[in-house]
């Protein structure tokens, strides 16, 4: 029996059309998109409202501009790069300041749930989600596994406080992966075919780099790399397999690695 | 803080500024207002209108929304 053989999921399946953008052209404009957020998240730690009008002007701009592209790929595209400044408004405008911290994530993640599932409602079949993906489910949890090798320059380079939050590690742990489930599912199971249908093979890093932008507001240079180093794989791992169900297992095991058993290996 | 997770989703272990909060709260509700006016306009506009377009504002509308009413209720739980 042979195995199957893995090929990109959601990539153009025909040639660009009178009055749709090339694959390098529409490159360019998401990375036009990508540095409008990256500003936005850079803003947040000088005014938080200065960031949330920014992402607020950029979720509006982008349901503007369905009205001026003729471009029939873009009734795809344009749902996810909605969803990503919607969340990230909704996440600096949320209450709960003086809530627990499992109050405020039901708060913060049924918002952002509801997000992403418009954002995916209309989505073309062949794109996947939550399937079996090419290669099956084995492969699914092989790619689960990549958290592990993931775990270690993330938890060697930015290590993670836990102890300020107030709770338990476990319990930071089992909140945190809940929280990455829609995070997840946007961030890779909908940026990245929504970018190959109109950039091609530069939807992977470009969907690592809007994964990473979220994280500009630390205004730190490990901390980006961190955060593309570990977009760019489970993005690739998606693009190939049209699956996000390995990426979802992935990140939930990242969390409890990073979070829970490295640092109780930990000697120091 | 760590890359695991976002920032979007990482905030619920912090404690953030409640002013700031407050601030970005009134864009979003601006925002919410917006959304929902232009589709008005767009619906009552056209007679055919795009349904992409509709969907793309809802899809700013809805969550915000949400947003809004847990608002609301906190401020009331603060007043009582």
């Amino acid at each position: 029996m042979t195995s199957p053989s893995l090929s990109p999921v959601g990539a153009p399946a025909a040639p660009a059309v009178g009055g749709t953008l090339p694959p390098r052209a529409a490159a360019r404009v998401l990375a036009g998109y990508v540095a409008v957020l990256t500003a936005a998240e850079l803003l947040v730690a000088i005014s938080v409202p200065g960031a949330a009008v920014t992402f607020a002007l950029l979720a509006l701009g982008v349901c503007a501009a369905r009205r001026l592209v003729r471009d029939e790929r873009a009734g795809v595209l344009l749902p996810v790069l909605v969803a990503v400044p919607t969340i990230r408004l909704l996440s600096l405008a949320a209450p709960g300041a003086d809530l627990a911290p499992a109050v405020r994530l039901a708060v913060l993640a049924v918002p952002t749930a509801v997000a992403v599932a418009l954002a995916a409602r209309g989505r073309p079949a062949g794109w996947g989600l939550l399937e079996r993906g090419v290669g099956g489910w084995r492969v699914q949890a092989a790619i689960g596994l990549v958290a592990v090798p993931l775990s270690l320059p993330v938890y060697l380079l930015v290590p993670a406080p836990v102890e300020g939050v107030g709770l338990p590690p476990l319990v930071v742990v089992m909140l945190l992966a809940v929280a990455v489930v829609p995070d997840e599912v946007l961030y890779r199971g909908l940026v990245v075919p929504a970018m190959a249908e109109v950039a091609g093979r530069a939807a992977v890093p470009l969907a690592a780099a809007t994964y990473a932008a979220a994280f500009a507001g630390y205004a730190s240079v490990p901390v980006l790399a961190v955060a593309y180093g570990v977009g760019y794989p489970l993005a690739w791992l998606r693009h190939r397999t049209g699956s996000a169900v390995g990426v979802v297992a992935a990140r939930i095991l990242l969390v409890a690695l990073v979070f829970a058993v490295l640092p109780a290996l930990d000697p120091r | 803080m760590t890359p695991p997770v976002a920032p979007s989703m990482l905030e619920f272990l912090g404690h953030g500024d409640p002013a700031s909060s407050r601030t970005a709260g009134v864009v979003l509700l601006v925002t919410v207002l917006v959304a929902l006016v232009v589709r008005v306009v767009w619906q009552s506009g056209e007679p055919f209108p795009s349904r992409d377009g509709l969907r793309l504002l809802d899809l700013v509308a809805a969550p915000l929304l949400l947003v809004f009413v847990l608002i609301v209720v906190e401020r009331f739980r603060d007043l009582s």
